[in-house]
């Protein structure tokens, strides 16, 4: 397992990246989904912060609120923060990406009085129209902070935070790259806690960090002798240890399709682009960021694209399986996972599906299905 | 037996058996058009439909009515476990599984037959994610058009710029089913129909609004019943004069004094989608001990926006504009304002002594907030509420005697706000 003191972020809610910045008086704002402009929070001088649910043991004090058919990380952020766990944050972010995680936006008004909330309501279908309404709440957004906290975002800050955050991509994608080769040089477990680590800081701050750890991944021993090359993909997994699980079993995860993993970064637009310059309204960029190259299954109609990253992980990384996995009462996985089933048995691609929790109680039942699924198909 | 229980045994009324012929009516005339070849629209329940009335030969079926229909002839769990066996979790929305069992399993199971194969699917983000993905499925399997209507989310009143949106979307809707048929589109036709909806709409209210009388003739079940023609066949002559009819037969109730529960003790309010397999028997169980679901927020909002009790009416102008502008008249995906609004209404001008928050496992954007409700309602109104666990088309998800010892909970509150000796209220 790679070593280093930001990885390790990936265990806690308030690392010392967030302890340091809030000692200087640096603002912290929440934000809940990949689609969400959290690169005006950092022009904004702020730490955007992507809410999990680490650490969470129970639903004691979100079940006051929720029903238990609804999403189990929705449940454990909130109880989390109805615990006093998320004291750190001065915002929230809330969009409408699904039901569960939209209502957060009531919830924090309500049960934490918590303000400011933001709130932005992006369509679910991709359009032209659709790139204008997603432009005006971006903008619409830049001026609710700024009127917030009293400060300014100039097109000069927003210039500046996507170029960092083209970078972060740029250095999370090379980490990819050594996890995909033929002998990897990195576990899907640790990826994930890097990609969890990364949502948990300054991205200025996790780029100087993700330099400093590429020469050690690249002179970690590579994984030569695995069972099988596995892909994750489905609903958001912010807990290493699920990946661990799998890996635990002698599998590899050299790929995924998670919000917080790899659909986090891929940005095909940039790559088209090659080194031409970003569009001079950093306003554009920011709607082809949030919207034009969302994988999310709320983009309805969306499923071509998200089969498509999926085919293109399987034989870019040379995967032998999928696992597809779903939190439990997630609408948009149950039918999005079914679609990409079909297909890629059809495929040949061999495909363990597995409902879950969020949280890892029913680790036995899952460790039994994945050593299955890798007999079955052969490793 | 007392009086209170005889009633739900009785004959159908007039209306009751009218809306029996207009439901079988309406599913054989779309397995018989669709044999002639007409151009078949799936929409979902949220879709303006008489937007197609612009259209000649263009026939509607709503899957959601489908699977309640299904569900309420107690067809609903074998045409889920189909689903089921296909690998759709049992925790998506059990409309989704009977559907998708009908139409992914041998459709024999179903009460109509299931639907005639469509041409053109049509949803709208305004009933609820999962939906949108349900008719994904189909387009993917089936390679279909899928038009989603995108409707931006309502927590506070309709924005002009959204409003422009949806019309924009409408627009592409007509350019896209006069493509596909062939024909021009009529926006005559249309206003023509939205008139009909009109009409409908202001017979339904007034039949809504006779719940404030005490006792009332009517209940919440009767709405659940009687809101499928706004459903199946909005902007057609006949579902205006069913809601005549409905309303006529309910004001004739009134001065016969013949009331669905002769002792009304308890006047409830239901908040979610109906349990289509429970409307006879907990209608007859309620009914025992004095207790009526006088109103419920499902059936409350049909021809509202934004939380309002007073139908939204059509002034006879552009048809787009207006078919755009009641988009927000669900109360599903309303922020917790609105939701709290809606209820507060129906509260002011129904009369409720206590509220059944149903929290459904299959719907989800309904149920979500509902515990803040409840305490917003006990806070704001004094009115006691309980919180009960159902499904609205899987019964294997319900069990009475819980849900009835909540219910008898809620009367015991009731009754004790009330004080010893208080008469109930006065009738």
């Amino acid at each position: 397992m790679l070593q280093a003191e930001f990885i390790d972020f990936a265990k806690e809610l308030q690392n010392p990246h967030v302890a340091a910045w809030k000692a200087k008086g640096g603002r912290v704002v929440g934000f809940y989904c990949t689609d969400m402009p959290e690169q005006v929070i950092h022009a904004a001088g702020m730490l955007p912060f992507r809410m999990r649910g680490t650490g969470n043991k129970d639903y004691t004090l979100s079940d006051a609120i929720l029903s238990r058919f609804n999403c189990t990380f929705v449940r454990s952020a909130l109880n989390l923060a109805m615990g006093g766990r998320y004291a750190f944050l001065d915002g929230l972010v809330v969009g409408n990406t699904c039901d569960h995680i939209r209502r957060m936006y009531d919830v924090f008004g309500r049960k934490l009085a918590f303000e400011p909330r933001f709130f932005l309501s992006f369509p679910h279908v991709f359009t032209d129209e659709g790139r204008a309404w997603v432009k005006d709440e971006i903008e619409r957004f830049v001026q609710q902070l700024s009127k917030a906290y009293g400060v300014s975002i100039t097109p000069e800050a927003l210039r500046d935070a996507l170029a960092v955050y083209r970078e972060n991509a740029r250095l999370l994608e090379k980490i990819q790259a050594l996890r995909q080769q033929d002998e990897p040089r990195i576990s899907g477990t640790d990826f994930i806690r890097i990609a969890v680590a990364n949502g948990s800081v300054r991205k200025d701050f996790a780029n100087e960090q993700i330099r400093k750890l590429l020469p050690a991944i690249e002179a970690q021993q590579a994984f030569r002798k695995v069972r099988a090359r596995l892909m994750v993909a489905g609903s958001f997994v912010d807990n290493p240890d699920f990946i661990e699980v799998l890996e635990h079993a002698g599998a590899l995860v050299v790929a995924d399709s998670l919000c917080i993993g790899e659909r986090s970064f891929w940005d095909p637009g940039a790559r088209e682009g090659g080194n031409a310059p970003p569009p001079a309204d950093p306003l554009d960029e920011l709607v082809r960021l949030c919207y034009e190259r969302s994988l999310c299954p709320r983009i309805m109609g969306g499923h071509a694209g998200r089969l498509q990253f999926v085919q293109d992980q399987i034989r870019d990384a040379r995967v032998d399986g999928v696992v597809l996995e779903r939190i439990e009462f997630c609408d948009l996985h149950g039918c999005s996972n079914m679609m990409l089933q079909h297909v890629l048995e059809d495929e040949g691609v061999p495909v363990l599906s597995l409902d879950r929790e969020y949280s890892l109680g029913d680790t036995g039942r899952f460790k039994t299905r994945v050593e299955a699924f890798l007999e079955k198909i052969g490793g | 037996m007392t009086e209170n229980e005889k009633r739900p045994g009785a004959p159908k009324s007039r209306a009751g058996q009218n809306l029996t012929a207009l439901i079988m009516n309406h599913y054989a005339m779309l397995h018989d058009a669709a044999k002639d070849k007409q151009f078949v629209v799936w929409a979902s329940i949220s879709v303006p439909t008489e937007i197609f009335k612009g259209f000649e030969n263009v026939i509607v079926a709503i899957p959601e009515n489908h699977a309640a229909m299904s569900a309420a002839k107690n067809a609903g769990v074998p045409l889920a476990q189909q689903a089921e066996a296909i690998g759709f979790s049992m925790d998506l929305c059990s409309y989704a599984r009977i559907d998708l069992g009908t139409e992914l399993g041998d459709p024999k199971a179903s009460p109509a037959g299931g639907l005639p194969r469509p041409d053109l699917l049509v949803s709208d983000t305004n009933n609820c994610s999962l939906l949108i993905k349900w008719f994904d499925i189909y387009h993917r399997l089936w390679g279909v058009p899928h038009f989603v209507i995108d409707v931006p989310f309502c927590y506070e009143e309709q924005k002009e710029t959204d409003r422009e949106w949806i019309v924009g979307q409408l627009r592409e809707l007509v350019t896209l089913v006069g493509s596909m048929t062939g024909q021009a589109f009529n926006p005559d036709k249309v206003k023509k129909a939205l008139a009909r909806t009109n009409e409908a709409l202001v017979h339904w209210k007034a039949f809504l609004a006779l719940a404030a009388h005490r006792p009332s003739p009517i209940t919440a079940f009767d709405t659940f019943a009687h809101m499928a023609p706004f459903v199946v066949s909005r902007g057609e002559k006949q579902t205006a004069l069913h809601y005549k009819m409905l309303l006529g037969e309910a004001r004739a109730r009134i001065d016969a004094g013949d009331y669905p529960v002769q002792n009304e003790r308890y006047r409830l309010l239901w908040d979610n989608i109906a349990p289509w397999h429970q409307l006879r028997a907990m209608k007859a169980r309620l009914a025992a001990s004095g207790a009526n679901l006088v109103h419920a927020t499902y059936t409350s909002c049909i021809g509202t926006v934004e939380g309002g009790y007073a139908h939204y009416p059509y002034d006879g102008r552009d048809p787009l504009l207006y078919m755009a502008r009641v988009q927000n008249f669900s109360v599903c995906p309303y922020g917790l304002r609105l939701r709290f609004k809606a209820m507060a209404e129906i509260i002011g001008h129904v009369g409720i002594d206590g509220v059944v928050f149903a929290s459904n496992r299959s719907c989800k954007v309904y149920s979500i907030m509902q515990m803040d409700l409840q305490r917003l309602i006990e806070e704001k109104h004094g009115i006691p509420t309980i919180l009960i666990d159902v499904d609205h088309a899987d019964v294997r998800k319900y069990d009475e005697e819980s849900v009835f010892l909540r219910i008898e909970a809620l009367i015991e509150r009731i009754d004790q706000n009330r004080g010893p000796g208080a008469r109930p209220y006065r009738c």
